[in-house]
This record gives structure tokens, C-alpha cells and sequence, in this order.
């Protein structure tokens, strides 16, 4: 089987503090750190994985683009989304509002700029167990009301950046989609 | 591109949004250039929430002597007089820049 490099946009969406730096750095370092440090900057990161496509083996490179997440700095975010070929959706499951943030400003938002590229939903904090206020039918309700380019709808997963729990999963599946997008899979 | 936001900022921080976004722009755009430009941001210590005007004014100070890299200015005078105006309206104080 032969072997084909592609490399791929992503861009981390969601509010301020809902763990989008600390999910690439579980993903592409394997770390966490406690401490919150807004972002400001959209800062690149790169992980390669592997993806079995129908006639090759499809080495991706994901370029992960960490963006601030303060909705009011609309004009950036439209400057980022730009040119994207997929994004992670973040919402904290501890906090209800940033599940519905993603439905108000940046699903809508990321698909006019975008396109309805791939993408996966990763609800996070699962590990603050007695914390958690979101309920998995209101994610499934959001996420009902919106269709990839194919038709059909965002996966999602309960994700901790703090314990490594589906981050791994999360991202690979997002891998899946985009090459599945280039229909190699 | 464009953007439903009018030119004209409402506040500090749709004046920040404004001026990177331009910066960017003029740039002939590419994500590293804003990347590069929040990064600016950052260290000038902006509060993206609730920016200090006189630390917008130091991301102001950077854009004016920001060149592109044929050595031209990326913003004219003009715009940057704008910012400037937009900057005392937000914060209600002078600059003697």
C-alpha cells in the first residue's frame, strides 16, 4: 500500500477558558498544566497521525491553530477562519453557556467563513465530575441543528485535557473526517 | 474580507479588533502575520477583556512604526490619527503622542 502525505488546517472554536490550549497540548505534548493563560495569539502547533484511506496509507500532518477565545474580536476570528479545513468545538461541561455559545456565535460564525468543513465537538472537563451542569441531550439538540458539507452532523466526545480521556479519540476522528472529505477514505 | 462590523469601533476592544484585523489586511494577510500581531498584544500586557487604554495605545505606537517588508509603513498617518481619536473617545483621556 502506498503512502500519501496531506496537510491540514484545524482551528480550535469555543469561549475563553473551556480548555482549547490545554486540549492541543494533551494531544500534541501529552501534557496539562493547571494554570490558565489566555491566548492571545492564534498559536500553531503540528501533530502527524496515521489514517488507513481505501487505497493508501495517509500520513496527516493537523497544523492546530489555538485562537483567543473572546467572541468580541469578531474581525480576527473571521481573519483566522479563513482558508480552515476543520475545527474542534470546545464547551465546558461545567459551564451550560459555553455549549450554547458554540450554537450562537461560533458554529454560525465558523461555517460563513469557513465553509462546513469537518468537525468534532469535544465537550471537556468530564473529569469535574461533581461540577458537571450540561446535559448530553442539550449537546445532541445543538449539534441536530447543524450539517457538515455531507450531511451529516458534528460528532462528539467527553473529553478531560486534564486526564487524556477521548482527546486522542477526538482528534483522530476529526483525521478521519478530513480525509474522508478528500474522499480517500 | 468582509466583516459585518462597521469600520467605526464602538469600544477598546472593537478598536483592537479593528486594528489588527487591518494590520493584518495590509499585510497582504497570512495567519502568522496576526498571530504575530496578538502576540504584540500580548506582550504590551493587554487584557483582551478589558484593555487599559494605555496599553492600546502602546499596540497603536507598534502599528505606526510597523513596516511591511519592502520598508513602506503598513498604516498611513491618517489611520493612525483615527486610532488615535477613537482611542481618547473610548477612554476619555489625551495623548500627547
Amino acid at each position: 500500500m502506498q503512502t500519501k502525505s496531506v496537510i491540514k488546517s484545524v482551528i480550535m472554536l469555543g469561549d475563553a477558558a473551556v480548555g482549547k490550549t490545554s486540549l492541543v497540548r494533551r494531544f500534541v505534548v501529552d501534557q496539562f498544566d493547571d494554570s490558565y493563560i489566555t491566548t492571545l495569539g492564534a498559536k500553531p502547533m503540528e501533530k502527524d497521525i496515521r489514517v488507513i484511506g481505501k487505497d493508501a496509507i495517509i500520513e496527516l500532518r493537523m497544523i492546530l491553530w489555538d485562537i483567543m477565545g473572546q467572541k468580541n474580536y469578531e474581525r480576527v476570528h473571521k481573519d483566522m477562519f479563513e482558508g480552515i479545513n476543520g475545527g474542534i468545538l470546545v464547551c465546558d461541561l461545567t459551564k451550560p453557556e459555553t455549549l450554547r455559545s458554540l450554537g450562537e456565535y461560533w458554529i454560525p460564525t465558523f461555517f460563513e467563513y469557513a465553509g462546513k468543513v469537518p468537525m468534532v465537538l469535544m465537550a471537556n472537563k468530564v473529569d469535574l465530575k461533581e461540577e458537571i451542569k450540561t446535559d448530553i441531550k442539550d449537546i445532541n439538540a445543538l449539534l441536530a441543528s447543524f450539517q457538515m458539507k455531507d450531511g451529516s452532523h458534528v460528532p462528539f466526545y467527553l473529553t478531560s485535557a486534564k486526564t487524556g480521556e477521548n482527546v486522542q479519540v477526538g482528534f483522530e476522528k476529526l483525521g478521519e473526517l478530513l480525509i474522508k472529505d478528500m474522499g480517500l477514505l | 474580507m468582509s466583516s459585518n462590523k462597521s469600520d467605526e469601533p464602538q469600544n477598546l476592544v472593537d478598536l483592537i479588533d479593528l486594528i489588527l484585523s487591518r494590520m493584518c489586511r495590509n499585510l497582504k494577510g497570512s495567519k502568522e502575520i496576526l498571530y504575530n500581531a496578538c502576540t504584540e498584544m500580548e506582550s504590551f500586557g493587554i487584557n483582551p477583556d478589558k484593555p487599559e487604554p494605555d496599553k492600546v495605545m502602546l499596540l497603536i505606537r507598534y502599528a505606526k512604526r510597523l513596516k511591511d517588508k519592502d520598508g513602506n509603513l503598513v498604516f498611513s498617518e491618517n489611520e493612525i490619527a483615527q486610532y488615535i481619536v477613537y482611542l481618547r473617545k473610548f477612554s476619555g483621556e489625551n495623548d500627547d503622542d
